[in-house]
């Protein structure tokens, strides 16, 4: 397509213009990364094999609670991720299929919401979960993070899709609606329900200000709450930082590389949900 | 049974899970925070109403006005810079050049990183002794930027690490928008003797408006919320340099202010963001209804 009116020159400047905006973007990452597996500083920087160390990484882990921080990410990541597309998809089932009084203005708030920033609950959700005693507990860190109306919109979109004959019939056979959920529809929605399920666990992962407040003790900190109020012992020496910097992108690039796909899908979802 | 008690009885157990948690903590928390403020007091003192006092203490109260400022001025900046390069990106991305899906996967990386460990990696980045980009600047260019310690740079640092972190993700966004265009039209207009210029700013870019009102939207709410960058990198500094209207309210409700005073900044944030998000989605929802 490029090829048709453009000779070779135009393309080289193409590759050339690709090839410097990557590095503008994936550069200072890819030093950060260098950084934390190299024993000397950046001054005294070399190819040489000996430099090569995963020393960074072992003074961190040495901290008994970068563990416990990794692990309750991966637990709270992996619970809301769970819940979230649970909860979601039987919604999306009712929104888009069933029909009950209210449901029209029901979703109606739902969507009102879908663009409404969290600073403006902010407050009031940690009155309500604090009254509720979920400060400082795991319930706290998971519960509050399933309200949010992004994926019942995008499965009830996937779920419209499903023709009405197909429920139908399993209707005819005397099938009940949690059946034909089961049997029917859910198998049909795995794609949608993948893209919902990374786009959680991604964004629980990286999440900051809820886990911040959740977390009063050190021992129910997420990674990031653990290494950005730990900062100064870490930023003491900057192999630290970067490594711990490493261990938080890590599970997001493997899970990007392995789920390019999905990823793409789900930003442009996200994106077109407005 | 009559009909609509029937339905509701189908209805319910696919429901009331998710009525349950967005009445709880988003329904409730949202009309909570209207009430909240015309209240005073604290989570410890208790609250008591205060009719609009909050309202006259606000727009008296300079650290407000200055943390208003500053989120106006990083959305500033933020704003047109990513929606520029996030639109180079992606008409880079939807151009059928061989190799891209290594550029794509590039220039995602920082989309994929957390805000926190972006702070971190800027913060080694331009460490004074150590920092590579500071070596750099200062070794090879002769520059010494001032980076995080002067005010005024600060905050236009902070604005710019936000646009490097999450251009990958609007590129992205472009990219389907770009992609969408259909193939005959810009054929057509070649075949008409258009030139690449005049088929990207008359044909592609008036065809992508929507998305371009969508990325707009999403930044400029983004911008109204920034904090974690702050607590990673500034702390507010130096001075109340990027005490951001988020980091504002923060710490008003959980650093020993008052919850009913930080939820009225955050009921002003709202508006304002609800008229910018209008300002930039309102015609297109007019043509969808």
């Amino acid at each position: 397509m490029t090829g048709g009116r453009s000779g070779w020159p135009s393309v080289l400047a193409m590759h050339l213009v690709a090839t410097l905006t990557s590095l503008l973007f994936a550069a200072p990452v890819l030093i950060v990364v260098v950084v934390s597996l190299k024993s000397t500083t950046f001054l005294e920087f070399s190819l040489s094999p000996a430099t090569w160390t995963l020393q960074n990484y072992r003074e961190v882990f040495n901290d008994p609670l970068v563990p416990r921080y990794v692990a309750n990410s991966l637990l709270v990541g992996g619970a809301v991720t769970a819940l979230t597309v649970l909860v979601d998809l039987l919604a999306a089932y009712a929104f888009a299929k069933l029909r009950f009084p209210g449901r029209e203005l029901s979703f109606g708030l739902l969507l009102a919401t879908l663009m409404l920033p969290f600073s403006a609950t902010l407050v009031p959700v940690y009155l309500i979960a604090a009254r509720l005693g979920m400060v400082d507990s795991y319930a706290g860190l998971i519960i509050p993070s399933l309200a949010g109306p992004f994926g019942v919109f995008l499965l009830r979109q996937f779920i419209r899709g499903i023709p009405d004959s197909l429920l139908e019939s399993a209707r005819i056979d005397g099938a009940s609606e949690l059946r034909i959920f089961g049997s029917v529809v859910l198998p049909l929605c795995l794609q949608p329900m993948a893209v919902l399920a990374i786009f959680t666990f991604v964004a629980s992962w990286n999440s900051f200000l809820w886990p911040l407040l959740m977390a009063q003790s050190a021992e129910m900190r997420t990674l990031t709450v653990g290494i950005a109020t730990t900062n100064t012992q870490f930023t003491q020496n900057i192999g630290g930082t970067t490594a711990v910097a490493v261990l938080s992108l890590l599970p997001m690039a493997i899970l990007f590389v392995a789920f390019q796909r999905y990823f793409v899908r789900g930003v442009l979802a996200g994106a077109l949900k407005a | 049974m009559r009909r609509p008690i029937r339905e509701l009885v189908v209805a319910a157990p696919f429901v009331v899970s998710k009525a349950a948690v967005f009445g709880l903590f988003i329904a409730v928390p949202f009309v909570y925070t209207f009430v909240l403020t015309f209240q005073r007091g604290s989570i410890l003192s208790g609250l008591r109403f205060n009719r609009l006092d909050n309202y006259r203490t606000i727009f008296s109260d300079t650290l407000f006005r200055d943390s208003l400022r500053n989120t106006l001025l990083f959305m500033a900046i933020s704003t047109p810079v990513t929606l520029v390069v996030a639109g180079s990106v992606g008409l880079l991305l939807a151009s059928k050049l061989r190799g891209m899906v290594i550029h794509r996967t590039l220039i995602y990386l920082p989309s994929l990183l957390s805000v926190v460990a972006t702070g971190l990696i800027w913060k080694v980045l331009i460490d004074p002794e150590q920092g590579p980009l500071q070596l750099l600047m200062a070794r090879v260019f002769g520059l010494e930027i001032p980076w995080l310690t002067d005010g005024a740079t600060a905050i236009v640092f902070l604005a710019l690490i936000t646009a490097w972190s999450s251009c990958g993700f609007y590129g992205l966004v472009f990219m389907a928008g770009f992609n969408s265009i259909p193939g005959e039209l810009l054929e057509a207009a070649r075949i008409d003797g258009a030139n690449t210029w005049q088929v990207l700013t008359r044909i592609k870019l008036p065809l992508i408006q929507p998305v371009m009102q969508v990325v707009l939207a999403l930044v400029t709410i983004n911008a109204v919320q920034v904090f974690d960058l702050v607590f990673v990198m500034t702390n507010g500094g130096p001075g109340t340099a990027t005490y951001t209207a988020m980091w504002y309210v923060y710490q008003n409700a959980f650093n020993g202010g008052s919850v009913a005073y930080a939820a009225t900044m955050s009921v002003i944030l709202l508006g304002i963001t609800a008229i910018i998000s209008a300002a930039f989605l309102g015609r297109r929802a007019g043509v969808d209804q």
